[in-house]
C-alpha cells in the first residue's frame, strides 16, 4: 500500500503534523512493505507535477486537518479519478471558542499565518462550513478520539486512529533544575481551560506557597486578556512551534498538567498524556470520561481549584516517589504505544477504507 | 392523468422521437396492458399497426378507442386509413399488445429481421435431430456453426412451438422475449452503423485554412472553446489561440473565431484590424447577453449593462460574418440585428473519459441542482417541493453544486441529508453529475431563462442521469432522457415518482445517454466545419469577384 499524507506547513500545527503524519510516514516507510510519502498541502491544492506523480501513484490520499478552497478541487480531481481519499483531523473545529487557536480561521475565515492555499483575504465562505462540504466529499474521515467519531458520523464514515508516539524521540533525561520543581502544561492550552478548570488559582496559590515552584506553559492562547496571579520569575511562557523544541522543553519538567474543561478539550487526542508518561513525568490530569483508559496512569482530579491544588501540593511533598511510580507502569504503557510497534492498527483502518464500497 | 402513467409515456414518446422502436412499443404495450382505455396509448398503438401496414389490428384498436371518445375526429380519420389498406392475406392480432404481436409489428415496422418461414423451420427441425442423433453432437454442432447461426430465430421459433404444445407458458413468453429481444438488437446494430456512416461522412468534410481563436482571457476559455479547440484539431485543422492579433507580427489567418469578446474589451482593436483585412470573423455567443438580467451572477463581469462592454459588443456584431449561439431562441431574436445567424449547440467530448466512468455507488438516492444552470432564484420556487421529499424518503438527498446560498436554503435539513460540491474545472464536471441521480432545472419565466440552450440537459444525458426541468423551449425540444414540469404542482409528483421508480429513472437515463451521442463533439463539430467552410467559401468568392472587378 502507498499512502501519501498531505500536510500543512502552518507553524501553529507542526507539533500535531508531527504526531499525525510525520511518525506516521516514518513507522510506514520502517515496515518495508508498504510506503508513504509527505506532500505539502499547497503543492496539493496546486496540483504540482510532484503532486501530480505523488498522488497518482497512491493508494490511498490523507489530507491532514484541511478542507477548503482549491484543496476541495484538487480533492474531487483526485476522486473523479478513482482514488481514495481521507481526512485526518484532532481537533474540535466545532467548538472552538475565541480563545483558542484557530478560531478566527475556521469561524471568520481570516487565513492563518503561513497557511495560504487560495489568494483571498477572507476565506468565505469559513472553513468550517467548507470543511462539513470536504467531508461529504472524501471516502472516510480518521480522527484522534472516540467523542469526535460519534461528532461527525453523520457527514462521512469515521474511524478512530489514536495518537502514537515515537517513543525514540523522547530520550530519558535526568533533567534537574537545582531547587526548582518545575510544573508544565500541555503542548498547547487554552487560557480558558486553564482558567475554568481551576487549575489557574490552583497555581496561584501553589506558587505562593512553593516559591521553588515554577510553572511552564506552552503556546498559551491569551484570549480576550490574562489575568495571572503568579510572580513572573516563577513563570515561564514559551512558543515552542517545532516539535524539537517541544520536547526539549518537554524532557525539563518535573510535572505534568493536562486541564479540560468543555466540549473542545472533552474531544481532545491522548498525546499529550502519552508524552509526559513516556518522559516518565508524574501527571495530574483534569477527570473526564474521555481518558478513561489511561485513568491508572496518573492522578485524577475534579475541576475545582482545591482539588487541583491538593494533588499538585502532595505530588510535589512526595515528588521522588512520584516520579518513581511515572516510571513504571505509565512509561512502559507509553512504550506500547509506539507508532512502530501499532502501525500495523493503522494500515487496518487504511486497508479497510480502500476496500470499502 | 397519474403521474407514473404520464412518465411512461414520456418515456416511451423519448424513445419514438430516438427511433428506439423495439422500446417504445414495449413501453407502450405495457401502458396499454395496464391501462386498457388509454385513449392517447391506444392512438399510438393503432398508428404503428397502421404504418406496418396491418390495417386490420390498427382497425380494432382504433374502434375501441372510439367508443371511449366517439365524438374524436382524428380518430375517425385513422379508422378510415386503416380501412383503406389492402390487406386481404393479413389477420388481425387477437391481443395486439402480447409479446408475439409486438415481435411481428416490429419485424413489419423495421424490417429488420427475416420473416421465419416454414422452410427454415423444417430445417432447424431436422439439423437438431441430426445433432441429437449424432455419435458425437459437439463435433456436429462445431461443423453447423454457420447454419445453425443463420437458423438461430427458426430454432427459436421451434422451441416457441414446443414448449407451446407442452403447457409451458412462462417458457413461451420467455422465448418470445428473447426473439424480441435478437429483432431489437438488430435494429440497435443497425442503428450504430448508421452512426458510422455518419463518421465516415464527417472525413470528408475538412478544413486546410489557417484558424485563429480570438479569446478574451486564455486563462479562463469557455468550455465551449476549449472543446473547439480540440475537436478541429481532431480533424486535422491548424488552430492558433491568441488574447490579441497585431497586424504583421501574427500571421494572417483564414478564419477567425472569436467568443463573447465584449468582455475583454481590448479584443475590438484586434477584431478591427482583421475585419479591415477581410478575414471572415466568426462570432461566438455562448448566452443571450442581451436578456441577461442585472441579478445574473455574471453580469457585472460579462453583462451589457456596462457602456464599454455594450458597445464593443455591437461592434463585434456588425463586423462578424457569422454569429453563432447555442440555442434557437437567441439566435431568433438576434436575427433581427443580423440576417447570419447560427445554431451551433453545446457538445460533450467523448475525449474526457469521465463521461464514461462509472458512477461511484452512493445509499441515497441524490437529487440535484447545478448551479450553473439557473439562479438562486430559479432554486427557491422548488425548494419546499425538494424538502418535503427529502423529508418524505429517508433515502433521498439533496445535492447542490457550485452556489454555496443555494445549498443554505437546505440548513433545516440534517447534514446527512444534503451535500454541497464546489465547481472544479469542467474537465471534471462529469464526476460531480456523476453524484446525481435525479436532476433538476427549474427555470422561472424570464426573457433570459426561455432563451437558455439544452446544455445541462444533454450533458445529464451524457452522464446517464435523468431529469426534470421547467418548460422552455430548448429544453422541450430536446426532451430526451427526463421530463418536463409544466406546473409548480407537477415538481412534487414528477419528482416523487421518480424517487420512488429505479425502473423509471434507469430508462430514462439511458434514454438521454442515447440521445446525447448526437451531441459529442465529432457531431458538433462537423456543424463548426460547415460554417467555418461556409465564411471562408463566402469570403473566396468575394475577392475572386472584387478581382474580376478589378
Amino acid at each position: 500500500m502507498i499512502i501519501t499524507y498531505i500536510y500543512s506547513n502552518c507553524l501553529e500545527d507542526q507539533i500535531r503534523v508531527q504526531l499525525r503524519c510525520r511518525n506516521l510516514v516514518d513507522a510506514i516507510n520502517r515496515t518495508g512493505l508498504h510506503s508513504a510519502n509527505l506532500l505539502h498541502i499547497n503543492s496539493f491544492a496546486q496540483n504540482t507535477p510532484d503532486a501530480q506523480r505523488m498522488c497518482a501513484g497512491s493508494d490511498i490520499l490523507v489530507i491532514y486537518r484541511y478542507l477548503y478552497g482549491p484543496i476541495l478541487n484538487a480533492l474531487q480531481y483526485w476522486k473523479a479519478r478513482d482514488k481514495k481519499v481521507i481526512v485526518d483531523f484532532d481537533q474540535a473545529v466545532n467548538y472552538l471558542s475565541d480563545d483558542k487557536p484557530g478560531y478566527s480561521f475556521w469561524f471568520e475565515g481570516m487565513p492563518l499565518e503561513d497557511f495560504a492555499v487560495g489568494e483571498e483575504k477572507l476565506i468565505d465562505p469559513a472553513p468550517l462550513e467548507q470543511f462539513k462540504w470536504g467531508l461529504g466529499m472524501v471516502d472516510a474521515a480518521t480522527v484522534s478520539s472516540g467523542r469526535l467519531v460519534d461528532d461527525w458520523s453523520q457527514f462521512t464514515r469515521v474511524y478512530e486512529i489514536s495518537d502514537y508516539i515515537n517513543t525514540y524521540q523522547y530520550p530519558a533525561l535526568n533533567q534537574t533544575h537545582e531547587n526548582e520543581i518545575w510544573i508544565g502544561l500541555g503542548n498547547i492550552v487554552s487560557y480558558d481551560s486553564f482558567k475554568k478548570s481551576g487549575l489557574l488559582s490552583a497555581m496561584e496559590n501553589v506558587c505562593k506557597k512553593h516559591p521553588q515552584v515554577k510553572l511552564i506553559m506552552c503556546n498559551l492562547e491569551k484570549g480576550s486578556g490574562m489575568e495571572l496571579d503568579i510572580d513572573p520569575a516563577q513563570m515561564n511562557i514559551n512558543s515552542p512551534h517545532y516539535f524539537e523544541d517541544w520536547v526539549s522543553i518537554l524532557l525539563k519538567l518535573d510535572i505534568g498538567l493536562v486541564p479540560m474543561y468543555g466540549n473542545y478539550d472533552l474531544r481532545s487526542s491522548r498525546g499529550s498524556l502519552l508524552e509526559f508518561m513516556v518522559s516518565k513525568i508524574p501527571l495530574i490530569a483534569s477527570q473526564q470520561s474521555t481518558f478513561q483508559e489511561l485513568a491508572q496512569f496518573g492522578q485524577w482530579v475534579q475541576n475545582t481549584s482545591c482539588a487541583w491544588e491538593t494533588a499538585i501540593l502532595r505530588t510535589v511533598d512526595q515528588l521522588g516517589a512520584y516520579q518513581k511510580k511515572a516510571a513504571l507502569e505509565p512509561f512502559l504503557f507509553s512504550i506500547s504505544q509506539d507508532v512502530s510497534a501499532n502501525i500495523e492498527r493503522v494500515l487496518k483502518v487504511y486497508t479497510c477504507i480502500i476496500n470499502q464500497s | 392523468m397519474q403521474p407514473e402513467l404520464k412518465i411512461r409515456k414520456i418515456l416511451g414518446k423519448t424513445y419514438l422521437n430516438e427511433n428506439r422502436l423495439a422500446d417504445a412499443l414495449d413501453v407502450f404495450g405495457k401502458i396499454l396492458t395496464d391501462y386498457p382505455d388509454d385513449l392517447e396509448t391506444l392512438h399510438i398503438l393503432g398508428n404503428f399497426y397502421l404504418a406496418s401496414g396491418d390495417g386490420k389490428t390498427a382497425k380494432s384498436i382504433y374502434l375501441h378507442a372510439q367508443k371511449l371518445d366517439p365524438e374524436n375526429k382524428t380518430i375517425q380519420h385513422q379508422i378510415g386509413l386503416a380501412e383503406e389498406i389492402d390487406d386481404k392475406n393479413g389477420f388481425e392480432e387477437p391481443i395486439p399488445t402480447d409479446i408475439p404481436a409486438v415481435a411481428r409489428l416490429l419485424q413489419r415496422l423495421t424490417g429488420k429481421t427475416q420473416t421465419i418461414n416454414e422452410s427454415d423451420i423444417m430445417r432447424a427441425a431436422s439439423l437438431l435431430e441430426k445433432i441429437i442423433n449424432s455419435d458425437a453432437p459437439a463435433e456436429m454442432v462445431s461443423r453447423h456453426l454457420d447454419e445453425i447461426d443463420e437458423l438461430l430465430p427458426a430454432l427459436i421459433e421451434l422451441n416457441i412451438r414446443q414448449a407451446h404444445a407442452d403447457g409451458r407458458s412462462d417458457l413461451v413468453e420467455s422465448l418470445r422475449s428473447l426473439q424480441l429481444n435478437i429483432d431489437y438488437q438488430l435494429v440497435v446494430k443497425e442503428d450504430e452503423t448508421s452512426l458510422k456512416n455518419d463518421n465516415a461522412e464527417l472525413s470528408g468534410l475538412q478544413f486546410n485554412g489557417n484558424i485563429l481563436m480570438l479569446l478574451p482571457d486564455l486563462e479562463k476559455k469557455s468550455n465551449r472553446m476549449t472543446l473547439l479547440k480540440s475537436t478541429l484539431e481532431s480533424y486535422g485543422c491548424r488552430v492558433t489561440e491568441k488574447g490579441e492579433y497585431v497586424s504583421g507580427r501574427d500571421a494572417k489567418p483564414d478564419v477567425v473565431i472569436t467568443s463573447n469578446p465584449h468582455t475583454n474589451p481590448m479584443l475590438i482593436e484586434s477584431l478591427s484590424t482583421l475585419s479591415v483585412a477581410g478575414i471572415p470573423i466568426i462570432l461566438d455567443l455562448d448566452t443571450d447577453f442581451e436578456k441577461q438580467p442585472a441579478s445574473h451572477q455574471e453580469y457585472n463581469t460579462k453583462g451589457l449593462g456596462n457602456q464599454t462592454r455594450s458597445n464593443v459588443y455591437a461592434s463585434a456584431i456588425s463586423m462578424a460574418r457569422m454569429v453563432s449561439v447555442p440555442s434557437e431562441l437567441q439566435a431568433a431574436s438576434l436575427k433581427t440585428l443580423v440576417s447570419n445567424v447560427c445554431v451551433i449547440p453545446d457538445g460533450w467530448s467523448q475525449q474526457n473519459k469521465l463521461w464514461d466512468k462509472n458512477p461511484h455507488p452512493h445509499k441515497t438516492i441524490n437529487i440535484g441542482w447545478v448551479g450553473t444552470s439557473g439562479q438562486l432564484e430559479d432554486l427557491l420556487f422548488i425548494r419546499r417541493f425538494i424538502i418535503r421529499i427529502v423529508r418524505e424518503f429517508p433515502n433521498t438527498r439533496i445535492v447542490i453544486i457550485g452556489n454555496p446560498q443555494a445549498y443554505r436554503l437546505f440548513e433545516n435539513l440534517p447534514e446527512n441529508r444534503r451535500m454541497y460540491l464546489p465547481v472544479v474545472a469542467h474537465e471534471e464536471f462529469p464526476y460531480l453529475l456523476s453524484q446525481i441521480d435525479v436532476l433538476l432545472v427549474p427555470l422561472r419565466t424570464l426573457p433570459y431563462n426561455i432563451s437558455l440552450p439544452d446544455t445541462i440537459l444533454v450533458e445529464a444525458g451524457a452522464k446517464g442521469i435523468p431529469w426534470i426541468a421547467s418548460p422552455i423551449s430548448s429544453f422541450r425540444r430536446w426532451q430526451a432522457g427526463g421530463i418536463i414540469s409544466e406546473s409548480l404542482d407537477e415538481w412534487h409528483l414528477n419528482l416523487r415518482h421518480l424517487i420512488m421508480d429505479d425502473e423509471i429513472r434507469r430508462t430514462l437515463g439511458e434514454a438521454g445517454k442515447h440521445a446525447a451521442k448526437t451531441r459529442e463533439m465529432n457531431y458538433v463539430g462537423k456543424l463548426w466545419l460547415e460554417v467555418i467552410n461556409q465564411v471562408a467559401n463566402t469570403q473566396k468568392i468575394k475577392a475572386s469577384f472584387l478581382e474580376s472587378e478589378q
